[in-house]
C-alpha cells in the first residue's frame, strides 16, 4: 500500500460504520477503537497532528488480529488490515513500539529453536528429519512443534499411512508471517530468505504446509517481501493434500461414527485469505459420513481464533476473548467437536477452552482423521 | 462534566466498584474513536479547530442492574450520561455536549428467549441488528427491520430514534415493532411498561421512550414482534411519467387495503441517475420500486392488482431486475466511494412525513428553496419517497454542497441556514420532520418551532422524571 492508497483508505475507511459487524476483536471488546473506522479515525488524527503514537493509541493498533474480516465484509473491499499492518511499520518509526509487542517479536523468532528441540522428543520417524529430496516437506509452523504436537504426529501417520515420501526441517523458520503483520518488515524479509534456504537444501518435490500461517507466508507475504520461492517446487496446505489422497484412494479412511456434532472452523489464511474451503469439509464428510454443522458464520465470513499477527502473545488476553466468542458461537451451534486446521487455531481455542471449561472439544483435522487409519 | 481531576477520579473510582477496571474506559484511543457520528457537524468538527468536549469515562455496562447503579450514581452527583447504542445516528445524540459519562450499551447483547407461540423476541439493546436479525433467521423467523445502518447500530438505538426500515410500509416503526419495554429511569428505577402493548389500562407508558433518544432513560431490555420468514418476496421496477402521477399511484395502492413490504418513488433526479446506472439510457420520469411478501398466493394478487394501478397512471414495467438488484444491493450504496460520507460535502438528509394532500407541495418547495436560496452554493437537492401509509407518506430530501465556506464558522451558518429552510418548507405546508436517524442537536434546536406550544409537555416530563437533568442534556431540544 503506498503513501496515496493509504490516504485513500483513511479516508474512505475513517467515517463508515458499515463493517464494525464482522470485527471479532470489536465483538469481544466492544470498543470502537477497535473497529476499521476507529483505526482508520485514529490515523486520520495522526496524519493530521491532532494526535500521536500515544499508549492507549498504540495498543489498539496491536489488538488486530490482520484477520481480514473487515476486508471481506466491505462491499468494495477497502484493505485496513493492511492500513493497520502498515500503522504498525509506522510505530516501529516513531520508535513507540511497546515492550511487550518487541518481547513477541522475539518470541516468534525463538520459537523455532524451541520447536527444534521439542521435534526430537515427538513421536515421528526420526530419519524423516532434515531428510533430502523428498517428495514432499512437510511445514508445521512452531505452534505445533510446541503446543500442539499432535497436529504433527498426525500428520506423520496419515502421510505414512499414504505411501507418501515425506520429510520435515529440523529447524523451521515459521516467523514470517507473524513478524510481516506485526509490521517487522525487515526481519520477516530475513526469515523469509532462511525459510526458503531451508526448503532449498533438502530440495523438495512439493511443500506441503500444515500452519495456515506458514502457508499464508510462502503464497502471500514472500511475493511482497521480495522473496523468490522456488517455481519447481508445488506448495499446498494439508488439507488439499489429504483431499487428493482420500480421492485418489491412497489414503483409506475406516469410517467411524462421532458421538458428538462436529463443527469446522475455517482459519483466517486458509479459508478467507487462500480460499481453501471445500477441501476440509470435504475430508470431515469423508471420514464422518456426514458434513460438518456449518457455523453461524464461516467459510469467508469465519470470525478469527484470535491468534492471528501474534496477538495470542503480544495481547493475551484480547486473542482469549476473541477466541472464547467464536467458541461461544459455536455451542450456540450445538457444537461439541471443534475442528480446525491450523495449529494456531488448535492452541487459541485451547486456551480459551480451558481457561473458561467451554463445554467444547478442539481437534485438528489430521488428528481427527488419524484415529480412522 | 466540570470539575477536577480530582473530582473525575473519584467518579471513575465509583464506577470501577460497580463494573470492574475493565469496564471503565478512558483512554484516548476510545474517546477518540466515539467523538463522532455520521453527522456531517461532528465529522466536518473533528478535523477544524472547533471540538466537541468529551466525556470523563465510557462505561459498559451488562446488566438491567448495572445500568441502574450506575444511572443512580451519576443522578447524585448530577452528572451528565450519555447513552449510546452504535453511535451512527445523524443528528449528534451521542456526543457528550457538556461532559460526562458515556454508558456504552454494546455489552448488553443477549438474545434472552424466542417465543414461538406468540412470535416475540427479547432482547437486551445493545445488540447489533444484524446479528439479532441472523439469529433469528437461523431459527425460521426475521425482524423485518433493514435500516440503512443495519449492520451497525443497536437494537436500542432503533428504539431511543424510532428508527424505520425499508420495508416499513408494512412492518412499520420500531414503535410498532415492539410488545414491552424495560427502562432505567434518570433517577435510576426500573419501568417496565405491561406485558401487552394493546391495552386499555391507561396510556402505554412505554411510548414515552421511543425517538426519545435517551432523554427520559436508558433502554434495557426490549420485547420485539417476529415474523415467520416469507413463502415469498419480491420486487418490481416501474417507471412513471411524473412525481405527480407516481405519488397518486402510490396512493391508491394504499388507500386500495393492498400491503406492499416496499415502495420507493425516486424524483426525476434520482431516476436519471438509476435509468443511467441500471439501464444505460437517459430517460425522465420517475422510478418506482415496489415489493410484497408473505405467502405466494397473496404475494401474487397483491403484485398483480398493484401493477393493474400501476398501469393505469401510465406506468412502464421496467421488470424485476431493478427491484432485486436493489433488494440484494440495498447497503452497497452506503459504503466508500458511493456515500457522501466518504467526501467532505455538506450534506443532510431533512425527512418529512405528511398527509397525502400537502406532501407534493412540501416536496416542492423544500426544492424550490434549497436549490434557489442556496444557488450561490450550487446546491443540489434529490430525494426519495420510501414510508408509505394509508393517509400520506414520507420523502427523504438530501441537499448536497460540494464547496462552502473555508471559514468553519461560515460553514456552519450555512449548514444551518440550510436545515432551517428545509424545516420550514415542512412545518409551514403541515408536514412533520421525521428524523428517525436522529433528532440530537441537528434538529433538537428546532424542537420548540415544530411544536410550538405544546412542547411544554415534553419539557415537564422531563423536568419530571429527570429532574437533575442528567439524561442525555441539551438533545431534542431539552436544554434543562
Amino acid at each position: 500500500m503506498n503513501r496515496e492508497e493509504i490516504k485513500e483508505t483513511i479516508q474512505s475507511c475513517k467515517h463508515c460504520f458499515m463493517c464494525r459487524h464482522a470485527c471479532p476483536t470489536f465483538l469481544a471488546t466492544k470498543l470502537d477503537s477497535h473497529t476499521p473506522r476507529g483505526y482508520a479515525l485514529l490515523r486520520a488524527e495522526i496524519e493530521a497532528e491532532k494526535l500521536t503514537w500515544t499508549e492507549s493509541v498504540v495498543d489498539r493498533f496491536y489488538q488486530c488480529s490482520q484477520c481480514g474480516l473487515c476486508r471481506e465484509d466491505c462491499e468494495y473491499h477497502w484493505q485496513e488490515d493492511e492500513l493497520v499492518r502498515q500503522a504498525r511499520e509506522e510505530i516501529i518509526a516513531a520508535d513507540a513500539v511497546p515492550d511487550r509487542v518487541k518481547k513477541a517479536a522475539d518470541e516468534l523468532t525463538n520459537r523455532d529453536d524451541a520447536g527444534a528441540k521439542k521435534l526430537s522428543t515427538l513421536s515421528i520417524a526420526k530419519n524423516s528429519i532434515g531428510k533430502k529430496n523428498p517428495d514432499i516437506l512437510f511445514l508445521s509452523g512452531a505452534t505445533a512443534r510446541i503446543e500442539t504436537p499432535e497436529v504433527l504426529e498426525a500428520a506423520a501417520k496419515l502421510m505414512t499411512a499414504a505411501g507418501s515420501d515425506w520429510a520435515v526441517l529440523e529447524r523451521e523458520p515459521s516467523a514470517v508471517a507473524g513478524l510481516f503483520e506485526l509490521g517487522y518488515v525487515e526481519r520477516a524479509k530475513g526469515e523469509a530468505k532462511k525459510l526458503v534456504s531451508e526448503i532449498e537444501k533438502l530440495s523438495p518435490k512439493s511443500v506441503v504446509v500444515g500452519c495456515a500461517h506458514q502457508y499464508r507466508a510462502i503464497t502471500a507475504y514472500l511475493p511482497r517481501l521480495g522473496v523468490t520461492f522456488p517455481k519447481n517446487i508445488e506448495v499446498i496446505h494439508f488439507t488439499e493434500y489429504l483431499e487428493r489422497t482420500i480421492d485418489n484412494g491412497t489414503l483409506k479412511l475406516k469410517k467411524i461414527d462421532s458421538p458428538s456434532s462436529i463443527g469446522y472452523h475455517d482459519p483466517c489464511h486458509l479459508g478467507r485469505n487462500a480460499r481453501i474451503l471445500d477441501a476440509p469439509r470435504n475430508i470431515i464428510e469423508a471420514a464422518a459420513g456426514k458434513p460438518p454443522v456449518e457455523l453461524f458464520h464461516s467459510r469467508e465470513a469465519a470470525e478469527c481464533c484470535g491468534a492471528g499477527a501474534g496477538m495470542f502473545l503480544t495481547d493475551p488476553d484480547v486473542a482469549q476473548l476473541v477466541a472464547a466468542d467464536r467458541l461461544s458461537g459455536a455451542i450456540a451451534d450445538g457444537v461439541e467437536t471443534l475442528i480446525t486446521a491450523c495449529p494456531n487455531c488448535t492452541a487459541s481455542f485451547r486456551r480459551a477452552a480451558n481457561d473458561r471449561a467451554l463445554p467444547i472439544t478442539i481437534t485438528d483435522i489430521g488428528a481427527y482423521l488419524v484415529e480412522r487409519i | 462534566m466540570s470539575g477536577t481531576t480530582f473530582y473525575h477520579e473519584m467518579i471513575n473510582y465509583e464506577l470501577e466498584r460497580l463494573l470492574g477496571e475493565d469496564r471503565v474506559v478512558t483512554d484516548e484511543a476510545e474517546i477518540e474513536a466515539q467523538s463522532l457520528d455520521v453527522w456531517w457537524v461532528t465529522r466536518f468538527w473533528k478535523f477544524t479547530d472547533f471540538e466537541f468536549p468529551k466525556p470523563s469515562a465510557i462505561v459498559f455496562p451488562e446488566t438491567t442492574d448495572e445500568v441502574a447503579a450506575i444511572v443512580k450514581l451519576c443522578n447524585t452527583y448530577k452528572i451528565p450520561i450519555i447513552p449510546r447504542g452504535g453511535g451512527a445516528g445523524d443528528g449528534g445524540g451521542a456526543s457528550a455536549l457538556t461532559g460526562g459519562i458515556v454508558v456504552d450499551t454494546k455489552r448488553m447483547d443477549t438474545i434472552i428467549s424466542i417465543n414461538e407461540k406468540s412470535l416475540t423476541v427479547t432482547v437486551q439493546p445493545g445488540i447489533l441488528q444484524k446479528h439479532l436479525e441472523e439469529r433469528l433467521n437461523r431459527r425460521g423467523y426475521t425482524m423485518n427491520h433493514f435500516p440503512a445502518s443495519y449492520t451497525t447500530s443497536t437494537l436500542g438505538g432503533f428504539i431511543s430514534t424510532n428508527g424505520t426500515g425499508v420495508l416499513s410500509s408494512k412492518y412499520g416503526k420500531l414503535s410498532d415493532m415492539t410488545h414491552r419495554l424495560e427502562v432505567v429511569l434518570p433517577t435510576g428505577q426500573v419501568f417496565k411498561s405491561l406485558p401487552v402493548r394493546l391495552h386499555s389500562t391507561g396510556p402505554d407508558y412505554s411510548r414515552l421512550f421511543f425517538g426519545a433518544e435517551g432523554t427520559l432513560g436508558i433502554v434495557t431490555e426490549a420485547v420485539c414482534k417476529i415474523y415467520h420468514l416469507p413463502e415469498k418476496r419480491i420486487f418490481w421496477g416501474f417507471l412513471l411519467p411524473n412525481l405527480k402521477d407516481g405519488i397518486e399511484a402510490g396512493r391508491k395502492i394504499m388507500v386500495t387495503g393492498l400491503d406492499p413490504c416496499l415502495m420507493r418513488l425516486y424524483d426525476e433526479k434520482d431516476t436519471r441517475h438509476i435509468m443511467k446506472k441500471q439501464f444505460g439510457v437517459e430517460e425522465d420520469g420517475c422510478v418506482m420500486l415496489i415489493g410484497f411478501d408473505g405467502p405466494a398466493s397473496i404475494v401474487d394478487a397483491q403484485m398483480k392488482e398493484s401493477t393493474a394501478i400501476l398501469s393505469a397512471a401510465g406506468a412502464r414495467d421496467l421488470g424485476e431486475d431493478p427491484g432485486k438488484n436493489w433488494w440484494e444491493g440495498r447497503y452497497k450504496s452506503y459504503y466508500p466511494p458511493n456515500d457522501y460520507i466518504a467526501y467532505p460535502w455538506m450534506t443532510a438528509v431533512t425527512d418529512t412525513v405528511a398527509p397525502y394532500e400537502d406532501i407534493e407541495a412540501i416536496y416542492d418547495e423544500m426544492k424550490k428553496t434549497i436549490e434557489t436560496d442556496f444557488a450561490e452554493w450550487n446546491a443540489e437537492f434529490h430525494a426519495h419517497f420510501s414510508h408509505w401509509y394509508d393517509w400520506g407518506t414520507s420523502f427523504y430530501p438530501t441537499f448536497l454542497i460540494k464547496e462552502f465556506p473555508d471559514d468553519p464558522k461560515a460553514a456552519m451558518r450555512l449548514y444551518n441556514k440550510i436545515m432551517d429552510a428545509a424545516v420550514k418548507a415542512s412545518v409551514d405546508n403541515n408536514g412533520v420532520v421525521n428524523e428517525h436517524h436522529g433528532i440530537g442537536l441537528r434538529c433538537g434546536r428546532m424542537m420548540h418551532d415544530i411544536y410550538g406550544d405544546g412542547y411544554e409537555l415534553a419539557r415537564s416530563i422531563k423536568r419530571a422524571l429527570d429532574p437533575n437533568n442528567i439524561m442525555n442534556p441539551g438533545k431534542l431540544g431539552l436544554g434543562e
